[in-house]
């Protein structure tokens, strides 16, 4: 089932009289399933927020409409569910973290004999605990981001948005929210976000889409896109001493008794390699040499817009 | 309902720890303290400068607090992106302009009671309680100098929904200028009618005046209530200049705040973030 699903979906801004018009999103159309996470990528002005803007009724659409969890956003004008993280949030800067969830605990009517219980749960688990006292305003940016997560999953949403999660982030804090994702997925919900770190989308999603300009370039799982099971393997094996390469059908670097050298794909490389650990050759590493999902970006955004400077 | 509640005390809690409010709320109480040192006056003379000092800086406070901190709260709740949160969370856009006005007229209130007590027991102290001398004086003071606040609250509900209104659409810069101006106007109503009858006697109907007349229409009467002349002379004047009967000066309050706020969540209805 698709959790959020967007038709041919189009924002026009007007600009100033001089500047004219801008489309920032050009007939979008994509569709996230149930219980994935979905990463929405591109560019620095690709349309990213605009388009989470357009789901959330922040924003209409030009053109185009969207599903969010089954409510038509065009028509329907039904209260919907849905867990939202902005991007460079900053808060009410005078309410203490528990104020600041206490807020969001009434407004979402949770009864209050639940409240104080929900409250401490989300601290919890977004590992703010410790700062519940402390006012937004001394807050760090990691802080900031977590107490933004527990707010968006006060009322138990079933799709998660998120604008840049990780933005500003050190690796370990990067790391924290990485794995805060996951859970959410492990809770059932589906997530939906942004963000310039591809390695850690590469980690975590499942699918992607690769927006510039306002225009969709791509739209699928990783495997597709990035094609893993057809993708090289880099390995390198100690030959036994007075050996050669040649001896076990091997070529490629061949020095101090150190062979590397590439397979075509998974299946050979599983074949290969038990045939030759029976002959006694040592296996060092094997390394799939797959493509990065940054190589995927660059080469995609490159292609339709050579002139663009990459700013990721 | 319980959306417009949770907004509004988010928002009065948010005010009463925002400084600036401590900054207005100290100017408003240096300048009633301020009249003690006039009321070294004959006593009669004191008290009136005291009165008049004090309902001054009650109704001049709520101007302040409208333009500084009313106005931002929209825009900062923008800017924060907190708003986008509670929208997303299934809070209507009415029910997020109600909550705002709601947490604005209580952190007034609030302050303009505090100052209300502070006014009362200085007058209290130096009239030397009930018992004054020309008892009527002392019973009357307590008697108009509750009244003209209380029928300030009601004016003040116009103030901060105005100021709601124009940053709902506004820059806060802009708003504040906005709402100064409708509090100026709106204070002088009389006159501006004055104008306008004298301007058509001179000139007969221009469009002009008929445009002036569109202004004296759309504006807040806010001299029906200000009951200061009262309070501080009990000049009981005729009926129609000043003591306009309280309970339609009340409607007007009630009303022309409700109208502003029902065009503050249209405009912020159909706004795009
Ligand atoms: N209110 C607006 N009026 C005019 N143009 C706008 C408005 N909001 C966004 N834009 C333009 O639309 C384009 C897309 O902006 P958007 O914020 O969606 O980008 P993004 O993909 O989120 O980028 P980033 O990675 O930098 O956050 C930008 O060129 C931006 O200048
Ligand atoms: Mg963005």
């Amino acid at each position: 089932m698709a959790v959020l699903k967007t038709e041919n979906l189009t924002k026009v801004f007007r600009r100033s009289w001089r500047r004219g018009k801008f489309t920032a999103l050009d007939n979008l159309s994509i569709e996230v399933h149930e219980g994935e996470i979905f990463g929405f990528l591109g560019p620095n002005g690709a349309g990213k927020t605009t388009t989470i803007k357009i789901l959330l009724r922040l924003l209409s659409p030009t053109a185009g409409n969207a599903f969010v969890l089954g409510a038509d956003l065009q028509a329907d004008p039904t209260r919907f569910h849905v867990g939202y993280m902005p991007e460079n949030p900053y808060f009410y800067r005078f309410l203490t973290g528990e104020e600041f969830l206490k807020f969001y605990a009434r407004l979402n009517r949770v009864p209050s004999k639940d409240r104080q219980r929900r409250i401490d749960h989300l601290l919890e688990m977004v590992g703010m605990t410790h700062a519940r006292h402390v006012p937004l305003k001394e807050y760090s940016k990691g802080m900031t981001q977590r107490i933004g997560l527990a707010q968006a999953l006060m009322h138990d949403p079933k799709l998660v948005l998120l604008d840049e999660p990780m933005s500003g982030l050190d690796p370990i804090g990067r790391k924290e929210i990485r794995d805060l994702i996951y859970s959410m997925k492990d809770q059932g919900r589906t997530i939906f976000f942004c963000s310039h770190i591809l390695s850690d989308v590469q980690d975590i999603c499942s699918r992607v889409a690769i927006l510039h300009r306002g225009k969709l370039l791509k739209l699928g799982s990783l495997d597709d896109l990035l094609g893993s099971e057809k993708s090289k393997v880099r390995v390198q094996l100690r030959v036994p001493e007075q050996g050669k390469p040649a001896d076990y059908g091997l070529s490629g670097d061949f020095h101090d008794g150190v062979l590397r050298t590439v397979f075509s794909n998974t299946e050979e490389t599983n074949q290969r390699l038990f045939d030759l650990r029976g002959k006694g050759v040592q296996i060092l590493s094997v390394v799939p040499e797959r493509r990065s999902l940054e190589d995927l970006f660059v080469e995609t955004i490159r292609a339709t817009d050579p002139k663009f400077a990459l700013e990721t | 309902m319980i959306e417009i509640i949770a907004i509004g005390l988010n928002t009065f809690r948010e005010a009463i720890r925002n400084r600036v409010l401590y900054l207005i709320l100290l100017f408003a109480v240096l300048l009633i303290g301020s009249s003690l040192f006039l009321s070294t006056l004959a006593l009669d003379a004191g008290l009136r400068v005291i009165k008049n000092l004090g309902l001054t800086s009650i109704n001049v406070f709520g101007l302040l607090v409208a333009m500084f901190i009313g106005v931002n709260l929209i825009p900062q709740e923008v800017e924060s992106k907190t708003i986008y949160t509670i929208i997303s969370q299934g809070v209507r856009r009415w029910q997020f302009v109600l909550g705002k006005f709601l947490g604005l007229v209580l952190t007034v209130y609030a302050n303009m009671l505090l100052m209300a007590v502070l006014l009362l027991i200085i007058l209290f102290s130096i009239m030397g309680g009930f018992a004054h001398p020309i008892m009527t004086l002392s019973d009357a003071t307590f008697f108009w100098i509750p009244a003209a606040i209380f029928m300030q609250l009601f004016e003040m509900l116009i103030i901060v929904s105005v100021a709601i209104l124009f940053s709902s659409f506004s820059t806060p810069i802009l708003s504040a200028v906005m709402t100064l101006m409708v509090y100026v106007i709106g204070n002088m109503t009389n006159d501006f009618w004055d104008y306008i009858r004298l301007e058509s006697e001179k000139h007969g109907n221009t469009i002009f005046t008929g445009f002036l007349t569109f202004i004296w229409y759309l504006c807040p009467h806010l001299d029906l209530l200000n009951l200061k002349k009262l309070a501080v002379h009990f000049e009981l004047l005729p009926l129609d200049q000043t003591a306009f009967p309280f309970a339609v000066a009340m409607f007007h309050g009630f009303s022309y705040s409700a109208i502003v706020l029902f065009i503050a969540c249209l405009a912020f209805s159909k706004r795009d973030f």
